[in-house]
């Protein structure tokens, strides 16, 4: 299981999330293949001032879905499952406390089933994070996105 | 007689060919190159906090890096890909290296190098010069550490990552894994992914 763990920073609190996943290359077909498992979050701050009220994390897939292991030594038209195929592992959670770590681990795709990218602009495994929080008595909204495999 | 000249004829001739061919060049004479160091390397990653491939402009068709990269027909894996091979030198040996290039509607928008060997000491010592190299040459990565590049005796099929983001939203991922088709060796490979930037999204639904 490859694991990316990257910390976003907004003002003085960071967000942190932890992403579960399987990428395999395929050298028959020379294309990379993902699956996508789960994310955990937390946040920090070493400012006393800071509250969050509510954090907000999506990982998503997005695309064509195959048999594995078969994908990796067949032709790909033999063992595509599903086009357009789509999950999101979520978290979501009102006055999150600080520290600890939420999971979403009940969003994983079964373990005979990878994905492949094939439209850059709007495939790939993508992070999303928006943060509602006040630091030093100021209420901000923050996010920030960014892609796990593309 | 005239047996014997046309044997050290055909002999000549494949040789030549031969040559040509591991020397990395393509039949109609362009030099198909793949990188020899890690300075080399390196530089074709990373230029002024931004990642690139090559030295090649990101959202240029597949014609231009052929052109550019003065490749043919034969280095084309299927519409969307680009392919070349060659050898990587290290340590008084080589790993196996292929260059990809890869395109989205006609336009270049990702390139990974693999270097590839079946024995696993090589694999380590590579990764473990890899990353003295980075460390000099990269910022801080955007996700996980270098630390993915020691112990890498347990490695698996599915894969360790590590990532950059540059300052245009461009990326660089490293990712080490192991692959065996039935009946061969077991292979070690890094995978250096660059690629071009894209627009935030809040999603992919």
């Amino acid at each position: 299981m490859a694991i990316v763990e990257v910390p976003s920073t907004f003002v003085d609190v960071t967000v942190t999330v932890r992403t579960y996943y399987a990428h395999y290359f395929s050298t028959y077909h020379f294309l990379n293949f993902y699956r996508h498992a789960g994310i955990e979050a937390w946040w920090s701050s070493s400012n006393s001032t800071v509250t969050v009220s509510n954090m907000r994390v999506w990982y998503d897939t997005c695309r064509d879905l195959y048999k594995y292991p078969e994908v990796m030594d067949q032709p790909l038209s033999s063992t595509k499952v599903q086009n357009d195929y789509f999950i999101r592992s979520s978290i979501e959670r009102s006055n999150p406390i600080k520290g600890t770590v939420y999971i979403d681990g009940s969003h994983t795709m079964p373990l005979n089933r990878v994905v492949l990218l094939t439209d850059y602009w709007n495939h790939g495994g993508l992070i999303y994070i928006r943060l509602q929080y006040s630091v030093n008595g100021k209420s901000r909204t923050d996010d920030v996105s960014y892609y796990v495999y593309r | 007689m005239r047996k014997i000249k046309r044997l050290t004829s055909l002999c000549i001739f494949f040789t030549l060919w031969i040559a040509l061919i591991s020397s990395g060049c393509t039949p109609n004479g362009g030099p198909a190159t793949t990188v020899k160091d890690f300075d080399q390397l390196l530089t074709s990653l990373h230029q002024g906090g931004k990642y690139v491939f090559e030295d090649l402009p990101w959202l240029i068709s597949k014609e231009e890096v052929m052109k550019q990269k003065q490749l043919n027909d034969s280095h084309s894996v299927r519409e969307d890909v680009l392919k070349i091979e060659g050898t990587f030198p290290f340590n008084n040996s080589s790993l196996e290296q292929t260059v990809l290039f890869v395109f989205d509607d006609d336009k270049f928008v990702s390139g990974e190098y693999l270097f590839s060997t079946t024995n696993q000491d090589q694999f380590i010592k590579f990764c473990e010069e890899l990353k003295t190299r980075l460390k000099k040459s990269l910022p801080e990565p955007f996700g996980n550490d270098l630390s993915v590049l020691n112990n890498t005796k347990n490695i698996g099929a599915q894969g360790k990552s590590v990532m950059w983001k540059g300052e245009d939203g461009s990326y660089l991922r490293i990712n080490l894994f192991t692959t065996a088709q039935q009946g061969d060796k077991m292979r070690y490979t890094v995978q250096i992914k660059s690629e071009s930037p894209a627009p935030e999204r809040k999603g992919l639904q």
